[in-house]
C-alpha cells in the first residue's frame, strides 16, 4: 500500500465520521425542536441547516492534502513528507522511505480520539434530546388547535393522559381546600380557581378558570387526545331580603323609629353589608331635592348568613311634609377575582304625609268609583244572605218586601257600574273594561232574582260581580300616588292633517334567534351519524355539546356524560343518547285542529315567477 | 280553512304608560295624548283615542308594543317589574325611560342606571349613533335626538344631552334611555301644536313608527 493509499484510507475514514456527528447533531436539533412545539416545516429546516453547517465545518476532510496535513499534526517526526509523498509527482521517489515511517505511526489511535471529540457528544446530544422527548409532557392545548405534527412518529410509551388528576384550588378569597378529581371528564370549580393536571410520566400541567361558559380541554400526547371538560361557577352576588319595613307605607306624624331587617346569604362569604336610603323633599317640576346615607354598615368575616337588622329614629332623618324615604339593604362579598359581588334587596318607600291631605276624609285622593261601588256591594252580599238564611222562616210578603228593597240597591249599584263605564270609556268612544261589563252584567240578573223575591240565586251573579270589582279594584289601586287621567284624542278630527311630513323607510327582515338548544339538536343528529364511522370524532362531538347544555339543560348534560362514559368504556351507548334526544325533542303537544292551510306560495323559498 | 293572520282585524297602537310602585310614573299627564295625536296626524296607523296606564309589574305590560316610563323620583323596581322589564325587552317590546328631570347624575339617573344595569347588565346601555334607523324610520333627525327647550333654555343650565342610550336585543333597540326630558318638552295640549312653527314631538312619531315595524 503507496502513502497515497494509506490516506486516502483514512480520508474516506474522516469523511464518513464527519458526516455521521453531523446526522446526529442534525437529529437532536430537530428533536429538541420537536419539544418546542415547533412546525414541521421549520424542524426540517433548522434539521438541513445543522447538518449541513457542519459538513461545511468539517469540509477539510474531503482534500487529501489537508487529510495529509493532518497526519502530520499527529505525527511531526514525518517532518511534511507525507504531504510531499501525496503528491503524484514525488509519491515513486518518497514511497519507499515515507511508507516505513508511516506504518510505524499510530493513526488509528488520533482516528479514534477525533470519533470521540466529534461524534460522541453528538451521540449523547441525540440521545439527551430523544429521551427529553418522551420525558417532557407535551403542551397542553386547549379547543380549536388539531393533533401536533409529530403525532405518531414515536409511539413508545403508553397514553399518558391516562388516567389523568385533577388538583382544583379555589380562589384564596373563597377561603376552601383544594379539591382532587382522579379522572375526570368535568372538572367543576369556582370562576378563578387553578386546576392542576397531573398525569402518568409525571408530567403536569396547570390552568386558570377564567370564564364563566364551560369550554372543552384538549389535551395532546404525541397521536393521543383527551377532552375534559372545564365547568367554572361564578360566584354569585349575595342575595337579600329586607324584612322591615314589611310594605310602603304614608306616616302621619314623624315620630318613633324606623326598624330595618334584612336576612342575607351568599354562595361563599360576605365581605360587608348596609342599609341604604334617600330622601326626596320637594314636589314638582324643579322643586326636587335628594339626601343619601347609610344606616347599620357592618364589615363581615366570610360569613354565608347574615341578619342585619337597626333602629333609626326618624327624628335623624329630619323628614319635613311631604317627604319620601326610600330605603333598602345592599351586601358585598368577598369576591376578589371579578367582584365584588353587590346584592340588593326590594326598595320600601316611607312617605310623610302633608297637613293638606288631611283636610278631607281621606289621605289621598278619593277612591275610584269602582271601590265604592264594590263598598256597596259587599254590604248588599252581606245583607242578601242574612235574607236568604232566614227565607224559610219569613213570610212571603215580607220576604218580598225586603228583597224588593235590595233589588232597588242592588240597581243603584249596577247604574253606578254604567256611569263608572260611561266615564272611563268617553261615553262609548273606546272598548269598556270586561271587569267592569262582567260586574255589570251579573249585577243585572242579580237585580232580577232579588225583585222576584229569589235572594239565593241572587247571590251567585253577586258574587262575580264582587270578584270582577276586586280584581278591578287591586289593578287599579295598585299604587298610592295618583293616576293620570286619560284624555281622549279626537283621531278622526285630526287624522293625517299634519304639515310637516314624513316618510317610512324600509325595514328589513328580523333575523331569526336560534337557540342554544337548536343547535345542540344539529349536533346531536351529526354526532349519531358518526357514531359508527368515526366514534373518536362523536365521542368529541358529544363532548362540545355536553360542555354547550350545561347552563342550558343539565338534564341533558347528564345524558349527554352517561353517552359519553359508556363510548369510554365500550358499552353500549343507545340508552343514554335516546334519553338525550327524548330531552332535545320536546314534548308532543295535541292541537285542537289540523293547523290552517297557509299555501304553498306563502313558502318564503319560493321565488315568484 | 283556518283564517290567516293577514286576514285578522288590526288591532290599533295603543299608548301604554308605565306604572312603578317607586316613583311619580304620573308625572307626564298629557304626554299620552300629544303623541297619540301626533300619531294621527302624521301618520295613517290605526290608533285609539286615549292611552293606558300599565303596571310594569302585571302581565298587560305585554300587550302593548310601546310603553314610555317616566319620572323625577328614585326608581327602584321591584322583583316582578324588575323580571317583567327583562321580558319585556328581550321578547320584542320597546320602552322609553325618560328622565323628566333632564340633569345630569340625578337620582332618577343613577338609580335607573344601577336597576338597568341589574336587569340587563353593567355595558348593556349603548349610546345610539346619530345614523341609527331611529332617527330616520319616518321622520330624518340627521343630528341625532332634537334637543329639547328644557335643554337650551329651560332651567339656565344649557345641558345639552348629545346622545339617547339603547339596550340592544339582537339587532333591534329593545329600550331608550334618555335624559333629554321629553316627559315635558311633550307634556301639552295637542291644539297647541298650531301655534308651533315645528311640531317637537315629531321624534315622538319615529319613536313610535321604529316599535311598531322594527
Amino acid at each position: 500500500m503507496t502513502v497515497r493509499d494509506s490516506v486516502h484510507q483514512t480520508q474516506r475514514a474522516l469523511e464518513l465520521l464527519f458526516a455521521f456527528g453531523a446526522v446526529l447533531w442534525a437529529a437532536a436539533a430537530s428533536i429538541a425542536l420537536l419539544i418546542a412545539g415547533a412546525a414541521a416545516w421549520i424542524v426540517i429546516l433548522l434539521g438541513a441547516v445543522v447538518f449541513l453547517a457542519l459538513l461545511w465545518r468539517a469540509r477539510n476532510a474531503w482534500s487529501l492534502e489537508r487529510v495529509a496535513l493532518w497526519f502530520e499534526e499527529r505525527a511531526p517526526e514525518l517532518r511534511y513528507s507525507v504531504v510531499t509523498a501525496v503528491d503524484p509527482r514525488y509519491a515513486s521517489i518518497l514511497d519507499a522511505t515515507v511508507g516505513p515511517i508511516l506504518e510505524r505511526t499510530d493513526i488509528a489511535r488520533a482516528t479514534r480520539r477525533t470519533v470521540l471529540r466529534s461524534v460522541a457528544p453528538a451521540g449523547a446530544a441525540l440521545l439527551l434530546a430523544f429521551a427529553g422527548f418522551l420525558i417532557v409532557p407535551h403542551r397542553v392545548r386547549i379547543r380549536g388547535t388539531s393533533v401536533s405534527e409529530h403525532a405518531g412518529a414515536l409511539a413508545i410509551l403508553p397514553n399518558r393522559l391516562n388516567p389523568l388528576t385533577a388538583r382544583v384550588t379555589p380562589p384564596q378569597y373563597a377561603r376552601l381546600g383544594t379539591v382532587t378529581l382522579d379522572d375526570p371528564s368535568t372538572i367543576s370549580g369556582w370562576q378563578g380557581s387553578r386546576v392542576q393536571l397531573t398525569g402518568r410520566a409525571g408530567w403536569s400541567q396547570s390552568l386558570a378558570m377564567t370564564d364563566t361558559a364551560p369550554s372543552i380541554l384538549r389535551l395532546h400526547d404525541r397521536q393521543y387526545t383527551r377532552d375534559v371538560i372545564i365547568d367554572p361557577h361564578a360566584d354569585q352576588p349575595p342575595t337579600v331580603t329586607l324584612r322591615l319595613p314589611d310594605k310602603d307605607t304614608t306616616l302621619r306624624f314623624v315620630t318613633g323609629n324606623l326598624e330595618l331587617a334584612a336576612d342575607i346569604t351568599d354562595d361563599i362569604g360576605l365581605g360587608r353589608a348596609q342599609f341604604e336610603f334617600i330622601v326626596s323633599s320637594g314636589e314638582g317640576e324643579g322643586n326636587f331635592t335628594f339626601r343619601e346615607g347609610t344606616f347599620g354598615a357592618r364589615k363581615l368575616d366570610a360569613e354565608r348568613q347574615l341578619h342585619l337588622a337597626v333602629t333609626v329614629p326618624f327624628a335623624s332623618l329630619k323628614l319635613g311634609e311631604g317627604d319620601r324615604v326610600s330605603v333598602r339593604a345592599v351586601a358585598w362579598d368577598n369576591n376578589t377575582y371579578n367582584g365584588p359581588g353587590k346584592g340588593i334587596s326590594e326598595t320600601r318607600t316611607i312617605r310623610v304625609a302633608r297637613k293638606s291631605e288631611y283636610d278631607t276624609l281621606s289621605v289621598n285622593r278619593a277612591p275610584p268609583s269602582a271601590d265604592t261601588a264594590m263598598i256597596s256591594l259587599r254590604m248588599l252580599i252581606i245583607a242578601t244572605e242574612k235574607l236568604h238564611a232566614r227565607e224559610a222562616k219569613t213570610a212571603r210578603p215580607e220576604l218580598i218586601s225586603e228583597s224588593g228593597k235590595l233589588a232597588g240597591q242592588s240597581e243603584a249599584i249596577r247604574r253606578k257600574i254604567q256611569q263608572i263605564i260611561n266615564e272611563t270609556t268617553g261615553g262609548g268612544q273606546i272598548a269598556p273594561d270586561t271587569l267592569l261589563t262582567t260586574a255589570l252584567g251579573a249585577m243585572w240578573d242579580a237585580s232580577r232574582e232579588l225583585m222576584i223575591a229569589s235572594p239565593g240565586t241572587a247571590l251567585p251573579p253577586m258574587y262575580v260581580a264582587y270578584k270582577a270589582l276586586q280584581i278591578l279594584r287591586n289593578t287599579k289601586r295598585y299604587y298610592i300616588r295618583g293616576i293620570q287621567q286619560p284624555i281622549i284624542v279626537n283621531i278622526e278630527r285630526v287624522r293625517l292633517t299634519g304639515a310637516d311630513t314624513g316618510h317610512a323607510t324600509p325595514r328589513g327582515a328580523r333575523s331569526a334567534e336560534r337557540s342554544n338548544l337548536d343547535q345542540i339538536r344539529v349536533a346531536y343528529a351529526q354526532a349519531v351519524q358518526l357514531l359508527r364511522a368515526a366514534p373518536d370524532s362523536a365521542a368529541s362531538m358529544l363532548m362540545l355539546m355536553r360542555a354547550a347544555s350545561l347552563r342550558v339543560s343539565p338534564p341533558l348534560a347528564n345524558a349527554l356524560g352517561d353517552a359519553i362514559a359508556a363510548m369510554q368504556s365500550g358499552k353500549d351507548v343507545t340508552p343514554a343518547l335516546l334519553r338525550a334526544r327524548r330531552l332535545l325533542e320536546s314534548a308532543p303537544s295535541k292541537l285542537d285542529s289540523i293547523p290552517p292551510w297557509s299555501g304553498a306560495w306563502e313558502s318564503p323559498r319560493r321565488t315568484p315567477p | 280553512m283556518g283564517i290567516s293572520a293577514k286576514n285578522a282585524p288590526m288591532k290599533p297602537f295603543t299608548f301604554a304608560t308605565a306604572i312603578y310602585e317607586s316613583g311619580d310614573w304620573e308625572s307626564a299627564q298629557k304626554l299620552p295624548s300629544n303623541l297619540i295625536d301626533s300619531i294621527a296626524r302624521y301618520t295613517a296607523i290605526p290608533v285609539a283615542p286615549t292611552g293606558v296606564n300599565v303596571a310594569l309589574a302585571t302581565t298587560e305590560i305585554f300587550d302593548h308594543p310601546f310603553v314610555w316610563l317616566t319620572g323625577h323620583l328614585p326608581v327602584r323596581f321591584n322583583s316582578k317589574e324588575r323580571e317583567n322589564l327583562e321580558h319585556f325587552v328581550r321578547r320584542g317590546g320597546f320602552i322609553v325611560i325618560d328622565d323628566h328631570n333632564h340633569d345630569i347624575d340625578g337620582q332618577f339617573h343613577k338609580t335607573t342606571h344601577e336597576e338597568l344595569a341589574r336587569i340587563f347588565g353593567a355595558t348593556s346601555l349603548r349610546p345610539i349613533p346619530k345614523n341609527h334607523d331611529v332617527y330616520s324610520c319616518f321622520f330624518k333627525f340627521k343630528d341625532g335626538p332634537p334637543t329639547t327647550t328644557q335643554e337650551l333654555n329651560g332651567w339656565g343650565d344649557n345641558l345639552v344631552h348629545k346622545e339617547l342610550f339603547a339596550v340592544m336585543n339582537g339587532n333591534r333597540i329593545g329600550l331608550i334611555y334618555s335624559s333629554k326630558d321629553y316627559s315635558s318638552e311633550w307634556d301639552f295640549e295637542p291644539d297647541t301644536k298650531r301655534f308651533m312653527e315645528i311640531d317637537p314631538t315629531r321624534f315622538g312619531v319615529n319613536l313610535i313608527v321604529y316599535a311598531l315595524t322594527r
